[in-house]
This record gives structure tokens, C-alpha cells and sequence, in this order.
């Protein structure tokens, strides 16, 4: 990991006013003044690590900036690259995407603001940019809705597996508890499995394990679903409600409370 | 085209002097913010002198290149330079 941050050099090179206070001089040959040099990061910074803090600290810059002519040409240069990030955000497959489009979005419309001010201080021409940022904006908010749009489907996919997990487990052990009371003393109440078995017929037993299995291959696929989606899925745990309803939804620990009881048999 | 990127200073005489930014740079360990430029003059041996100073930006906006006094600081600066130089 690098020790340092390579800055952009129009930070130093927009300044009219550079006063030298002091520097360490170290004597080096001319090639490498000529490899250090060529390693200057010489444009805005690159789309790919976009870093929004440096375009505030850009944006803070330009202010200062006495030449208007300099900060418009830093500002859309920063524009072009934001549009560029705009572009790349929404082709990636990326967490917290919604968020990123509203940063670039929001730091797109306080560069135009600023941009507009200069402007309008007679220094340079005015070019359309209202009708650019409308466009702007306007697909922002398109693509934003999007987004909820996907995450609300995903959202009923999983109550909808959530829903047939707890259907499938109730219903074995509903078909299984008719023909084999005498073995399991009180497996469902209330929906909820509080207690299994004190039989040793292998056909009971294998029974509970099909059971399980399949209770355990659901809650597998939903920890897989889980992992891949774990925004959705705390989202759609936190609506469901599970410690306090239990009609609506598995109970977490319904595998840790019965598989050690079966498996210890 | 060979492309340099040269900026105005003030020296402490008042005197404005062109020289060539060779890096501009953060280092991680203390968020600062350093430079390292050349007025491209050459030693007996004819190796070219670099300077390198703290930026610290005034609340006016203007900017000062500062002395580095810390002889860590300084360490990690010269292998910093080495660094970009691979």
C-alpha cells in the first residue's frame, strides 16, 4: 500500500500567489528528475477512483482562484469528468449505488451554480447550461427510481421465500404428526416448533431429518441471498418483524433450537 | 512535446521565480500535503538540485511552500521520490 496520495497539479498551478517559505534541496541526476516528473498527475482525477472530497477541496479551490477564465476551465473539466462518473457508476454492478449518483449529481449542480455565477459576471459566454443540467437531472431522478423500483422487487422476493420456508416446514411436520402421535409429544403450537421427539423408530427419525434437510437447505439458499443482497435483506428482516410476530415470518433460531436435539439422538 | 508544468513563486526576497513542479503529493502518515519542484539548475557535478517544501494554504487562499523540519517527515518524502522513480 502506497504511502501517499499523488495530488492533482492544477490545485497548485491555478494559485497566482505561491509564496516560498523554505524547502530541503537534495541534488539528484536528470534522470530522475525526469521519471519523478513524468508521474505527475497532470489531469482531474481519474474516473475509475473518483474521489469526492478532492472535488470539494477543487470547488474550494476555484473559489479562491482570482483568473475566472481558469476557474470555469477547472470546473468543466470537473463536470466532464463527473459525467464520465455518472456513466461508469451506472454501468457497474455497485453497492450503495443510489448514493453515489445523488454525490454526483448534487456536486455536478454546485459546480453549474458556481459556473453560472462566473458567468454571468460578464468574463465569458454563456453556453446552454441550464438545458445540460435539466438532461442531468432529469436521468438522475429516472435512474434513482430504478433503483427502488429493483430493490422493491427484491424486497418481495424474499418475503416470498421467507413465506414458503416457514409453509414447507410447518406442512411436513403437519402430515408427518397424524399417524405418528404417539412419537412426537408436542412438535407445532402456535405455528412454532417448541419441542421434538422421544421415539427411537428409525422411520420417525428419518422422517424429522427429511425434514430438516430441507429446512435447512431453504435457510441456506436465504443466507446465500443474505450475503449477495445484505441491505435487502436486513431491510426486509427489519419489516417482518421477526422476535415480535412470529405468523409472518421463521424464527431465527428455529434450526439452532432443533438440530442439536435430533442430531444428538 | 515534452510536458512541464511550471508555476510562479515568490522567494523570500520578494523575487518571483519560475519553477517546474516535478510531484504534488499527500502523504498518508500526517494528511499534508508536499511538493517537489526544480529551477532546473545543476551542481558541479551536474546533477540537477531539487527542493522540496510543506503546502499549507493560507485562509486567503494564497499559498506558502513551507520548510520541512521533521527529519522523519523529510525520510518518508525522500522515499517518496524514490518511490515515483520506479
Amino acid at each position: 500500500m502506497k504511502s501517499y496520495n499523488e495530488k492533482d497539479l492544477s490545485g497548485l498551478s491555478s494559485k497566482t500567489k505561491i509564496i516560498l517559505r523554505g524547502s530541503i534541496l537534495f541534488s539528484v541526476t536528470k534522470d530522475f528528475v525526469k521519471k519523478i516528473a513524468s508521474k505527475a498527475v497532470k489531469t482531474v482525477n481519474k474516473i475509475n477512483d473518483f474521489n469526492f472530497g478532492k472535488v470539494d477541496n477543487f470547488v474550494e479551490q476555484s473559489t479562491k482562484d482570482e483568473l475566472l477564465d481558469k476557474k470555469i476551465d477547472n470546473i468543466e473539466a470537473t463536470q466532464d469528468a463527473l459525467f464520465d462518473t455518472y456513466d461508469n457508476v451506472m454501468s457497474n454492478n455497485i453497492n450503495n449505488k443510489a448514493y453515489y449518483l445523488k454525490n454526483i449529481t448534487d456536486l455536478y449542480i454546485k459546480l453549474e451554480n458556481k459556473r453560472i455565477s462566473y458567468i454571468s459576471n460578464g468574463l465569458n459566454k454563456y453556453s446552454l447550461p441550464k438545458l445540460v443540467l435539466m438532461q442531468f437531472k432529469k436521468n438522475a431522478i429516472k435512474s434513482v427510481n430504478v433503483l427502488k423500483q429493483s430493490v422493491s422487487d427484491k424486497k418481495d422476493q424474499v418475503v416470498e421465500k421467507v413465506s414458503d420456508l416457514k409453509d414447507a416446514v410447518v406442512s411436513k411436520i403437519e402430515d408427518f404428526k397424524p399417524n405418528n402421535s404417539n412419537v412426537v409429544t408436542n412438535v407445532v403450537s402456535d405455528n412454532v416448533v417448541t419441542n421434538v421427539v422421544n421415539d427411537n423408530d428409525d422411520k420417525t427419525y428419518s422422517q424429522i431429518l427429511d425434514t430438516l434437510k430441507q429446512s435447512i437447505d431453504c435457510r441456506s439458499k436465504l443466507e446465500d441471498f443474505r450475503r449477495s443482497n445484505p441491505q435487502v435483506y436486513d431491510k426486509v428482516m427489519q419489516d417482518l418483524d421477526l422476535a415480535n410476530n412470529k405468523n409472518n415470518a421463521v424464527d431465527d433460531d428455529f434450526i439452532e433450537e432443533i438440530g442439536p436435539r435430533v442430531s444428538s439422538r | 512535446m515534452e510536458d512541464k508544468n511550471f508555476i510562479t513563486i515568490i522567494d523570500s526576497n520578494g523575487v518571483e521565480k519560475q519553477v517546474e513542479v516535478l510531484n504534488y503529493f499527500t502523504l498518508n502518515s500526517n494528511g499534508k500535503d508536499y511538493v517537489a519542484y526544480t529551477e532546473n539548475q545543476e551542481d558541479a557535478n551536474g546533477n540537477v538540485i531539487i527542493a522540496t517544501s510543506e503546502v499549507v494554504e493560507n485562509p486567503d487562499g494564497s499559498i506558502e511552500f513551507a520548510n520541512i523540519t521533521d527529519q522523519n517527515v523529510l525520510n518518508e518524502i525522500k522515499n517518496v521520490l524514490f518511490d515515483l522513480c520506479k
